[in-house]
């Protein structure tokens, strides 16, 4: 007798296919559906947010109010901040995450699968929610004006605001429970779920960044909830948290919200600086400098990450005491940072390099964001922030840390996977084109940022003295072609969606080397349930 | 997805197969503990100024995380016993010590059908077929592992079939 093999035809016999249509997305819980949806509603919400950001650079083309009132400019500052954090960058990593991890440690899929459904769909909700927080107004009229205390929703400004705020809050704690349940699953998956013999130490940096990143998500989501709770409580239910004039206050909230909005810095780099940690090594076609160096530097950086909250705040008058303390935390976190980069550099160093897409954007992040840290260093210096404090050179720093330092680390991320997701090579050209329109582009806008905030140049502020005039132009012409330039990378994207050169299973010459993980063992793109093969590591 | 093969006895042959966990039910222990001991040092200084509400999200959180990892580990306690002797098949699914599912054969008129889906969309299915009764095993394991799991029980089956 020999054992039967009979070819299953017919996969809704049994239990292990998903549904079919519209219900395989609703209802789906593997890991590669999820975090496609994951991506294409960072997909969306970049443009939701690119959109915003493209009225404020119209609206700061020339002094004077040109476009709205000075309510709705600030609404636009505000939701295109939250859009941007909480709806693309921290979807898209988590997409990532969603994809990648239990492919690189050799898992079947995440270990709470009905629970990342969950993650995921939580997101829709409070996306809608945020874009009833900008309606508000117009939908309801009569219950107070926008949303236009800026991401950071500082009371008494934010106890004042209409019904938008409530959407708002509501969102954000919508937002904070995704986060905190995709973290969840995912520290779980990293230490449960491993393949055997792939220890802690032989996991790729992508998994580390993440694991990190899930740890600080847990650390301080609960005090974001709490806090804009307490918002809600002082807006309806008669509380004075925040409210100076019932013996609260309002700079509580201030620490509230940075104790948690400096850590969500790192939580926004790390999974860039994952990613950096395959691509570099990849393209240079050498094994990652000071592996374990990085891993400890991440943990770090994380640590360090959660206790200088208040440099944010030097302005506030703070005790000599504290002052110097979250100053020289804020200076330390530089060696952490300059140890990662420099181990991006000595990998680089002698490496047979080649400048593919991902490695273009791997180099950009490495420059611009070391540019990013040195006035990092110039704002952690109290009397130094005293002077820039809240001016457009802070709008520049922010930027040039968080667009290269998170987001071209998902660019680069999406052009290193998209041939193992899509099972097709993207279009290099096209690819190369869009990396030098985006960094040009993205220069021109924020590099004379930091002259107009050093002439003083104030931000959230929808008019301008005229001497600044020049400095706007040029940067709102830089705007506008680093917007139009994603036109281009959402071409990029459904091209190769819908086809082109079949990539292999190991689409980069240097991809075992770039990654020890086990995804390159899998076919591209993966079959629906991975692992047809035994993983092994080696 | 981890599969032990050993010979109980001169004629019969033990197989055991549980999930892969990568982390022990002492290190999960020791992760929450830490995590929570973390949050609450956060979570109670704030309530100590006067943040209250701090603390009933961070009890959430870390009520959604304790159960999330005791359920997981529930789930790694499963196991699969499956015994061939000349004259008999059984199987014996287990979570702990409690016994989940028990069943029994004969060897002699036993098949094994290893069900493929052609795409390789969906993972394969082993199945324990006789008089109509059909049973899944190694559902835990990878393709590849299920399959080299029925060659081995295959091979074992013929053996078993020689000596009776």
């Amino acid at each position: 007798m020999s054992v039967a093999t009979a070819h299953d035809d017919h996969h809704d016999s049994h239990d292990h296919g998903p549904p079919k249509g519209w219900q395989r997305w609703v209802y789906s819980t593997n890991h590669k559906d999820i975090g496609t949806m994951y991506l294409f509603f960072a997909l969306f919400m970049l443009f939701f947010g690119g959109a915003m950001a493209m009225y404020i650079r119209a609206e700061l083309f020339m002094p004077g109010v040109q476009l709205a009132n000075p309510d709705f400019y600030n609404n636009m500052v505000t939701d295109h901040a939250l859009v941007m954090v909480f709806g693309m960058v921290m979807p898209a990593a988590a997409g990532m995450a969603n994809w990648m991890i239990p492919l690189m440690i050799g898992a079947p899929d995440m270990a709470l699968p009905r629970l990342n459904n969950l993650s995921f769909w939580l997101l829709p909700a409070a996306a809608i929610m945020l874009i009833l927080s900008i309606l508000a107004p117009y939908l309801f009229p009569g219950t107070g004006g926008p949303v236009n205390t800026g991401w950071t929703l500082l009371p008494p400004l934010s106890i004042q605001n209409g019904i938008g705020m409530d959407f708002t809050i509501f969102a954000i704690h919508m937002l904070g429970i995704s986060s905190i349940l995709a973290s969840i699953n995912i520290v779980t998956t990293i230490l449960n779920m491993r393949a055997p013999t792939m220890t802690m130490m032989k996991m790729p940096l992508f998994v580390w960044a993440w694991f990190f990143t899930a740890l600080l998500l847990i650390a301080v989501m609960p005090v974001l909830a709490g806090a804009v709770t307490m918002l809600l409580f002082d807006r309806h239910f008669g509380t004075s948290f925040f409210d100076a004039a019932g013996g609260g206050d309002p700079i509580l909230f201030q620490h509230l919200f940075w104790f948690f909005g400096h850590p969500e810095v790192y939580v926004l780099l790390l999974p860039s600086i994952g990613v950096l940690g395959l691509v570099i090594p990849t393209f240079a076609r050498k094994p990652l400098f000071g592996y374990k160096a990085l891993v400890y530097g991440m943990g770090v950086l994380a640590v360090l990450g959660m206790v200088v909250w208040a440099h944010h705040q030097y302005t506030i008058g703070m005790s000599l005491w504290a002052t110097n303390y979250f100053m020289i935390g804020t200076i330390l976190i530089s060696i952490p940072v300059g140890l990662m980069l420099m181990n991006f550099i000595f990998t680089m160093w002698r490496g047979s390099m080649t400048f593919e897409t991902p490695m273009l954007f791997g180099i950009a992040i490495i420059l611009m964001f070391s540019f990013a840290g040195v006035t990092g260093v110039m704002l952690a210096v109290v009397p130094a922030d005293m002077q820039y404090h809240d001016t457009m050179f802070v709008v520049a720093h922010f930027h040039y840390a968080l667009i290269p330092g998170a987001v071209f680390g998902l660019y680069a991320g999406v052009f290193y996977w998209l041939p193992k997701w899509t099972g097709h090579m993207y279009d290099e050209r096209l690819g190369k084109i869009f990396f030098w329109w985006t960094t040009i582009s993205f220069n021109i806008t924020f590099f004379p940022q930091h002259f107009s905030g050093l002439a003083g140049m104030p931000r959230r502020i929808v008019d301008y003295s005229i001497q600044y005039t020049e400095f706007n132009v040029i940067s709102s012409i830089g705007g506008f072609l680093f917007g139009l330039s994603h036109l281009l990378f959402l071409y990029i994207i459904i091209q190769t969606i819908r086809g082109g050169q079949k990539a292999p299973d190991k689409p980069w010459e240097g991809s075992q080397i770039g990654t020890p993980g086990l995804e390159w063992t899998l076919p591209s793109p993966p079959p629906f349930h991975s692992f047809t093969q035994a993983p092994v590591v080696k | 997805m981890t599969m032990t093969d050993s010979t109980s006895s001169h004629a019969c042959r033990t197989f055991e197969v549980r999930p892969n966990r990568s982390l022990s039910p002492t290190g999960m222990l020791i992760f929450f503990l830490v995590v929570t001991v973390l949050s609450l040092v956060v979570a109670l200084r704030f309530l100590l100024l006067g943040v209250w509400l701090v603390l009933p999200f961070t009890l959430l959180e870390l009520l959604v995380l304790g159960v999330s990892l005791y359920l997981f580990e529930r789930h790694s306690r499963y196991s699969e016993t499956l015994r061939i002797c000349p004259d008999d098949i059984l199987f014996i699914a287990r979570r702990g010590v409690k016994i989940l599912q028990e069943c029994r054969f004969q060897t002699h008129w036993v098949s094994i059908v290893l069900q493929l889906d052609q795409q390789s969309w969906y993972p394969s299915r082993l199945l324990l077929q006789s008089h109509g009764k059909s049973i899944e095993i190694g559902a835990c394991l990878t393709d590849e592992d299920r399959k080299a799991f029925a060659a081995t029980i295959q091979a074992t089956l013929e053996e078993c079939r020689r000596m009776s």
